[in-house]
């Protein structure tokens, strides 16, 4: 089990005076802006990105809040200091850990995942008591299409998607510990027994919703890596795993400016062709030099640049890009800066995995 | 005459499962099946849905309906949709463009479509309309229409050019809440002239209470001696989603043994979902929920339903209360009454419709500040606006005007509940006048008034507990014991 507090502080350790007390926020909900994808990278967070999409901004607040009257935290002009006293709570959580999340390669597909799982277990249940009708536990139309698509493929053996089915269902949740899948099974639908709600899994295991919500994404995340490894023994518990449009997991409209770059059109043009700021078109280059690998950014920084800025950032603690740029020619701008941590990043990344 | 009867009954064993009709849904189905235009009062709770559901089966063409709620509208179509029924669909303004197209571009192909009344202020809804036979069209929950009802709709006063451009399909006005005075003002205002079929409103298997008390404690506490002395399926209505929660987690200490949980507009979507079906399932024995909870539930066996906050008014108590005892069987209805529980409704009267200083702001403007409520109170300016003559001087004064008189029935329907608590006379009585020349005599013990004591009941029917103890066993228990 996960509790929500202690990952949110460890989140906050990491991001201890080098950025705003929201920025932990937005990478909890996975939001898809340059700065924010930038910053997993950078400080080594992509695995708790987007682990929380639907975090409510009143209740992080009030985390915030919780922390700061613990004395855990003292909020600053543009960013945030962990007290000692936050540092030693933070060590005595000996017992914590978050290993298993996964955020940043399952963000996008690891609910809608867990839909599926609940649908068709809902279906395949009360379709071997012989119930053909109930209200599906997703309103989600696509999820109720695509379960219904696999079980027109077993039109004439149902019974036979049901077992093969369950041996998955059975295979993965023993890859678990028995507590988590217990966790898993407590909230499963089917002929005449409705799953426990995540309020209800909170009261059963004495915890706060929010510790029930990470617990679930962690176990979600480790069971997609568990059918991911071995898609032999698992096919049909891979084969609802959502497709990802294939954008390099970026945002739509720097998608739009990635292929209007490679077209061969400058910035300026972009620009005013998408009638964007200058601003969002430079989001936009950062997020593709972050997100593809043979991206150049040899157009925007020359090479004498590239290296002043990489010294800096070898040399420096510090990850604020206004600490950075004061250490450099007034010349620089930020949006190089950006660039060269994004390649520089990448680099460490494809090292250190 | 005698075999098209046969018929229905047939009709709705195989298509619903129903092996005969409750009182007055053959009647009123016979009607629109003849073609007649018919305006048909039924009493909540007595399954005023299947007097269209099953015609919209069996006749050639679309049946349309018209809902003023679109959470309603969609629960229907999920139910429907649960039975079997695919041939349905719901068109309101929760519908992207792509989906409100498909559906648009395929109408002929549903017996069933909900609608919200201001799609139908839509062109290329009603072009579209225009262009496919309706057989049936519906106006559910009809009292929307008169300005005297507490729910009216100024998008329901448009209806009759839309029943017009449609070339007049056969119209069926159906309420639960329909006084004398509107059923005239519903005639009146769809300028049709309409079969009238009217049942009384009043539930004979419901015994009423009002309990009264000196302040919150003593409130909880009586809580808590009900629910000590009825074990069976319970709705506790609380005007706060807060209250829900505390009530809820109150309820769980005191009585470990039962399946207590809290439903409201807050909760995540897969949550209330799953709340609804456990409730649905018999796998609760209590919840505590605010107004949003019980929109299409469609649970027969509720036998205790417990006010413990007050109603906007009269209406919503007989419809809240009306969830209790759908099966026929003896229920219970209990408003839990404190001195000054009348503010917290008063309250939302007044901020429901928009102040002096919004009119003017949304004459000036066009907009209002972004609020709570703003969606009612838009509807209510964008109306009224629309519908002034271009010669009108005094266009703020008018709308006030206006406002005023939706306050003033509002306040009355509110005075008619308070009135209704603090009356020395019989409840049953005192509920149903307005509705009926004559209350029936209730089939189990009558109400407070009439010498109802509690202690002396025995509506006992336990929920259904579900395992979840060792994860295999669920499993097995899933999948009806396949092996894996």
């Amino acid at each position: 089990m996960i509790q929500f507090n202690k990952l949110l502080l460890y989140m906050l350790s990491r991001l201890d005076k080098q950025r705003t007390i929201s920025s932990a926020f937005h990478i909890l909900r996975g939001k898809k802006s340059a700065q924010t994808i930038q910053d997993i990278h950078l400080f080594q967070m992509q695995h708790v990105f987007g682990v929380y999409q639907n975090l409510d901004p009143n209740i992080y607040h009030k985390w915030i809040q919780y922390f700061k009257d613990s004395s855990w935290l003292t909020i600053d002009e543009d960013t945030y200091t962990l007290t000692d006293q936050g540092y030693d709570v933070l060590n005595d959580w000996h017992d914590f850990t978050i290993s298993g999340l996964n955020g940043f390669k399952y963000h996008r597909i690891d609910r809608k995942w867990d839909e599926s799982v609940k649908l068709l277990v809902q279906t395949l249940s009360n379709l071997s008591y012989g119930d053909k009708y109930f209200i599906p536990v997703t309103d989600d139309l696509h999820i109720q299409f695509r379960v219904k698509q696999l079980i027109k493929k077993y039109q004439q053996d149902k019974k036979l998607l049901t077992q093969k089915f369950t041996s998955e269902l059975y295979q993965v949740l023993h890859a678990l510990s028995d507590e988590q899948a217990a966790f898993i099974s407590k909230q499963l639908t089917g002929y005449n027994r409705i799953g426990l709600s995540k309020v209800q899994l909170a009261e059963e295991y004495d915890l706060l919703v929010d510790d029930i919500h990470i617990t679930h994404i962690q176990i979600i995340h480790q069971m997609l890596k568990i059918i991911e490894s071995d898609q032999q023994r698992f096919p049909i518990l891979n084969s609802i795993i959502p497709v990802q449009n294939q954008q390099y997991g970026m945002t739509e409209s720097a998608f739009r400016t990635f292929q209007l770059i490679e077209k061969g059109y400058t910035l300026p043009e972009i620009e005013s062709l998408r009638q964007l700021k200058t601003s969002t078109i430079h989001d936009h280059v950062v997020e593709i030099a972050t997100r593809v690998d043979h991206f150049d950014i040899g157009a925007y920084v020359d090479q004498k640049t590239i290296d002043q800025v990489g010294q800096v950032i070898n040399k420096s603690e510090s990850r604020r890009l206004k600490d950075i740029k004061l250490q450099l020619d007034e010349a620089v701008t930020y949006f190089q800066i950006r660039l060269v941590l994004a390649k520089f990043n990448q680099i460490k990344e494809s090292v250190s995995i | 005459m005698n075999e098209t009867v046969f018929e229905l009954e047939k009709q709705l064993q195989e298509k619903f499962g129903f092996p005969a009709f409750r009182e007055g849904q053959k009647e009123i189905i016979e009607s629109v099946m003849n073609g007649n235009h018919t305006l048909a009062t039924l009493p909540t709770g007595s399954g005023k849905s299947i007097c269209y559901q099953l015609p919209s089966i069996l006749l050639d063409g679309v049946t349309v309906v018209v809902s003023p709620l679109i959470s309603l509208m969609i629960d229907q179509v999920k139910i429907l949709k649960s039975q079997g029924f695919k041939r349905v669909a719901a068109l309101n303004s929760l519908l992207d463009k792509e989906q409100k197209n498909k559906t648009l571009s395929k109408l002929e192909h549903y017996d069933l479509i909900y609608c919200s009344p201001e799609m139908l202020q839509q062109p290329v809804v009603i072009n579209r309309l225009k262009q496919i036979k309706i057989s049936l069209f519906v106006i559910d929950e009809a009292h929307c229409i008169s300005q005297w009802g507490h729910e009216f709709r100024t998008d329901y006063l448009r209806l009759k050019d839309v029943i017009k451009s449609l070339e007049e399909p056969t119209v069926l006005a159906l309420s639960a809440t329909a006084t004398p005075k509107i059923q005239q003002d519903i005639i009146h205002d769809l300028s049709i002239s309409l079969n009238k079929i009217i049942y009384p409103m009043d539930r004979t298997n419901i015994t009423y209470q009002v309990q009264y008390s000196e302040n919150h404690s003593e409130k909880q506490e009586q809580l808590v001696n009900i629910i000590n002395q009825v074990h069976a399926p319970t709705m506790v209505y609380f005007s706060s989603r807060l209250l829900t929660e505390e009530v809820s987690s109150l309820l769980k200490k005191k009585f470990p043994n039962r399946q207590i949980a809290f439903y409201h507009g807050g909760m995540e979507q897969q949550d209330r979902l799953l709340i609804q079906q456990q409730f649905m399932h018999g796998q609760l024995d209590i919840i505590c929920c605010t107004s949003a909870f019980g929109m299409g539930v469609n649970k027969d066996d509720v036998r205790l339903v417990i006010h413990y906050h007050l109603p906007s008014n009269l209406e919503s108590f007989i419809q809240e209360s009306g969830r209790a005892g759908r099966d026929g069987n003896h229920s219970v209805s209990v408003l839990l009454y404190t001195h000054g529980d009348e503010n917290i409704p008063f309250q939302m009267i007044d901020s429901e419709l928009p102040n002096d200083i919004e009119i003017k702001q949304y004459i000036d403007h066009g907009k209002l500040e972004d609020e709570e409520y703003s969606e009612i109170k838009l509807r209510f300016l964008d109306y009224q606006l629309n519908h002034a003559s271009e010669t009108e001087f005094n266009l703020i004064d008018t709308i006030k005007q206006v406002r005023d008189q939706r306050k003033k029935v509002k306040i009355k329907s509110l005075m008619d509940l308070l009135g209704w608590i603090k009356s020395d006379s019989c409840r049953r009585e005192g509920l149903f006048k307005l509705y009926q020349p004559n209350v029936r005599a209730a089939d189990y013990d009558c109400c407070d008034y009439c010498g109802f004591e509690f202690y002396n009941i025995d509506l006992n029917q336990k929920s259904y507990v579900v395992n979840r103890t060792n994860w295999e066993g669920v499993l097995n228990d899933l999948f009806n014991g396949v092996s894996f």
